[in-house]
C-alpha cells in the first residue's frame, strides 16, 4: 500500500545516492582496473597503449609473482586455521558458563576493535629481538638461543605476523560461535546426556552440526580478510626480509605506490581477485557435492 | 526498539557442566586464564610501554609493572611529533565519512525495507556482494580517479572512497533495525495523512535512532583505523591520518614509547565507543554479517 506511483519514484530516489556512490567508487574502479591490466601504463611514462595480454604473460612467468601467490595461500591458510581453532575453542570454553566468563565475554572483542596497525606495532614490540617481552621470556626459559630473532628469516617473520593476525581475528569466531551455541535448544543437549553421550560425542553429534553454518560463514569471512590482509604485514615486516613475507596485497600496493607501475599493479590485483573468487567457488561447489553425496 | 533479549546467562551447555569433575574444573580455569591473558596482555603492554622512556623500553630484566606514571611520551608526541595535526586530520576524515555514510545509508535502508520496490532484492544482493569486496583490487584505479579529479592531497580523496566502501555494511546493518519497526506504525501514520517524507522523518527516524547511532559507531571504528588507502594516497606528512602518522616514530631507531602513547590515544575513542555500544556488537553484528 505504500507503493503508489509517486512513492515508487521516491523509493528509487532514496537509494540513488547509495547506488551512485557504489557505482562510481566501487564498480567503475573495478572495470577500470581490468582495462588497465591490458594497457602499458606507468606514472613514469607519458604514453599509454594497449598491449593485450602482455602484462599477464609477463607477470605469470615471473617467479616472484608465483612466490607471492604461494605465500599468500600459506599466510591465509594458517591464519584461518589458527583463528578457527582458537576461536572455536574459546567459544566452547565460554559456553560452559563458569564464573568469570562474563568478564572474558566483555573483553573478547578488544583485539578486534583495536586498530590493526596498532596490533602490528605492539606485536612487533613484544617480539622484538632484545626487549620484546615474548622473546625475552623464551630466552630466559632457554627455549630459544640467546641471539634468536623473529625478524631475520622468512618463516619466522611470517609466523610473527601470523600470530598478530590470529590474535586479531579469533575473537570474531569466538563471538559468533558463542552466540550460536547459546541458541542450541537445551532439550537437544539433555536428550543426548540422557543417552549417555560423553562430551566429545556431544560436540560431534549435537553442538557441531548446530553451529556448522556459523563456522562456515566465519571461515569464509576470515578467508577473505586474511587473503587481502595488508596492515599487519606492512607494519611488522613490510614484506621483508628479502621479500620473504611479500604477499600479493603487499606486492600490489608496492608496485603502484612505490614503483608507480600502474599496469603491473592492476594486473596483479586482477590475478589476486580471480584467485580469491576461484577458491570460494571451488569450496562452495565442493561442499555442495559433499552434501549431495552424504544424502 | 530493542527486541533482542540478552542471551540467557547460562547456556544450554552449562546444564551439563554441573556434572563435571574437579579435574575438569581446574582445566577449565586454566584455559580461561590463558584466554584472558592472551586477550588482555598485548593491550596491557601497549599501556605499560607508553609510560616507559627510551631506556626503560630496552631494560633487562623486563619490568611487568609500571615504575611510575610518566606522561612524558604523551606530551612529546604533541610537541616533538605532529600527532595533534594527524589527530585533527583523522577526526575530520572519520567524522565526515560517518555523517555522509549514515545519511546515505539511512535513506537507502528505509527505502529497501519499507518500500520494497522492484529491484530491491537485487540491490540487496549487490550490497551483500560488495560488502565482501577487497579494497586492494580497486586501490589503483581509485588513486587514478582521484588524480584526475584533482583530489590528491585533499581529504576528499579519502572520504569519498571510505563512504563508498562503508555503505554496503552500513545499509545491511541499518536494515536490521528498520525491519524491526512494526508495520502498524507506518500504516497508522499513513492513515493519519502523513506524507512519505513525514513518515520517514517523524516516525521512522526516531524509532530507528538507537540503530542509527550504533551503526554510525561501527562505521567510525572501521574508518578510524583505516590504513591501506590512507597510507597509499596521502603523500605529504601534514595530511597524514593517525594510523599513517604512527610511521613517523620509525627513524633510525623506533621511538617505542611515543608510538605506544599514540597507540593509546588512537585506541581510546574506538574503545569508548565500542564499550557504549557493546550490545550492538554482540547481538546485531552477528545477525548483520551473516546474510
Amino acid at each position: 500500500m505504500l507503493l503508489n506511483r509517486k512513492n515508487r519514484m521516491t523509493a528509487y530516489l532514496l537509494i540513488l545516492p547509495a547506488a551512485a556512490m557504489l557505482a562510481i567508487f566501487v564498480l567503475y574502479p573495478m572495470i577500470l582496473n581490468i582495462s588497465l591490466s591490458f594497457k602499458d601504463y606507468s606514472m613514469l611514462k607519458t604514453t599509454t597503449k594497449n598491449v593485450g595480454l602482455k602484462n599477464y604473460v609477463t607477470l605469470l612467468s615471473d617467479k616472484r609473482v608465483w612466490e607471492a601467490v604461494q605465500r599468500t595461500f600459506v599466510w591465509t591458510f594458517i591464519n584461518v586455521a589458527g583463528a578457527l581453532i582458537i576461536g572455536l575453542g574459546a567459544a566452547m570454553l565460554l559456553s560452559n558458563g563458569f564464573k568469570g566468563s562474563g568478564l572474558i565475554k566483555a573483553i573478547v572483542l578488544i583485539p578486534w576493535v583495536l586498530p590493526s596497525v596498532i596490533t602490528g606495532y605492539i606485536w612487533s614490540l613484544m617480539l622484538q629481538e632484545d626487549a620484546g617481552v615474548i622473546t625475552y621470556i623464551l630466552k630466559t626459559l632457554g627455549l630459544v638461543a640467546s641471539d634468536f630473532s623473529w625478524f631475520r628469516t622468512g618463516p619466522l617473520s611470517m609466523s610473527a605476523a601470523i600470530m598478530a593476525n590470529i590474535w586479531r581475528a579469533f575473537p570474531f569466531f569466538t563471538l559468533m560461535i558463542y552466540a550460536k551455541i547459546n541458541t542450541i535448544p537445551s532439550d537437544h543437549i539433555e536428550a543426548a546426556m540422557l543417552e549417555g553421550a560423553n562430551s566429545i560425542q556431544l560436540f560431534r553429534h549435537v553442538t557441531f552440526p548446530f553451529i556448522r553454518p556459523t563456522v562456515y560463514t566465519c571461515t569464509y569471512l576470515c578467508f577473505i580478510w586474511s587473503f587481502n590482509a595488508f596492515d599487519i604485514l606492512k607494519v611488522m615486516t613490510n614484506g621483508g626480509p628479502a621479500e620473504m613475507t611479500t604477499t600479493m596485497s603487499i606486492m600490489v600496493q608496492r608496485e603502484a605506490f612505490q614503483f608507480f607501475e600502474i599496469s603491473n599493479a592492476s594486473t596483479m590485483s586482477v590475478i589476486m581477485f580471480v584467485l580469491m573468487i576461484s577458491v570460494i567457488v571451488i569450496f562452495t561447489l565442493a561442499s555442495r557435492l559433499v552434501r549431495r553425496v552424504k544424502k | 526498539m530493542k527486541k533482542f533479549k540478552e542471551p540467557k546467562p547460562k547456556s544450554a551447555l552449562a546444564v551439563g557442566s554441573r556434572r563435571i569433575s574437579v579435574g575438569h574444573k581446574i582445566v577449565l580455569i586454566l584455559f580461561s586464564l590463558m584466554l584472558f591473558i592472551l586477550i588482555i596482555f598485548p593491550f596491557y603492554w601497549i599501556i605499560l610501554s607508553s609510560f616507559k622512556n627510551f631506556l626503560e623500553i630496552f631494560e633487562v630484566p623486563i619490568r611487568f609493572l609500571p615504575k611510575r606514571l610518566d606522561f612524558t611520551n604523551y606530551k612529546e608526541v604533541f610537541t616533538e611529533y605532529h600527532i595533534g595535526t594527524y589527530a585533527i586530520n583523522s577526526i575530520v576524515v572519520t567524522v565526515s565519512t560517518v555523517l555522509i555514510t549514515t545519511a546515505i545509508s539511512t535513506m537507502a535502508s528505509f527505502s529497501l525495507t519499507r518500500l520494497q520496490f522492484r529491484g530491491s532484492k537485487a540491490f540487496v544482493k549487490f550490497l551483500q556482494m560488495s560488502q565482501m569486496f577487497p579494497v586492494v583490487v580497486i586501490l589503483v584505479p581509485l588513486y587514478l580517479m582521484c588524480t584526475r579529479m584533482g583530489l590528491v592531497g585533499t581529504k576528499s580523496s579519502l572520504i569519498l572512497p571510505y563512504v563508498a566502501i562503508q555503505i554496503p555494511v552500513s545499509v545491511i546493518l541499518l536494515s536490521t533495525y528498520f525491519v524491526d519497526i512494526p508495520k502498524e506504525m507506518e500504516e497508522a501514520a499513513l492513515i493519519d495523512g502523513c506524507s512519505l517524507f513525514q513518515l520517514f522523518f517523524k516516525v521512522m527516524l526516531p524509532l530507528a535512532t538507537s540503530g542509527i547511532v550504533a551503526v554510525s559507531i561501527y562505521t567510525f571504528i572501521q574508518v578510524w583505523q583505516e590504513f591501506l588507502i590512507a597510507s597509499s594516497f596521502v603523500r605529504k606528512s601534514i595530511h597524514y591520518t593517525l594510523t599513517v602518522g604512527l610511521s613517523t616514530f620509525k627513524g633510525e631507531f623506533i621511538n617505542w614509547g611515543g608510538l605506544m602513547a599514540t597507540s593509546v590515544i588512537i585506541a581510546i575513542p574506538a574503545m569508548i565507543l565500542f564499550t557504549v555500544s557493546q550490545d550492538f556488537f554482540i547481538n546485531r553484528l552477528a545477525g548483520g554479517v551473516k546474510e
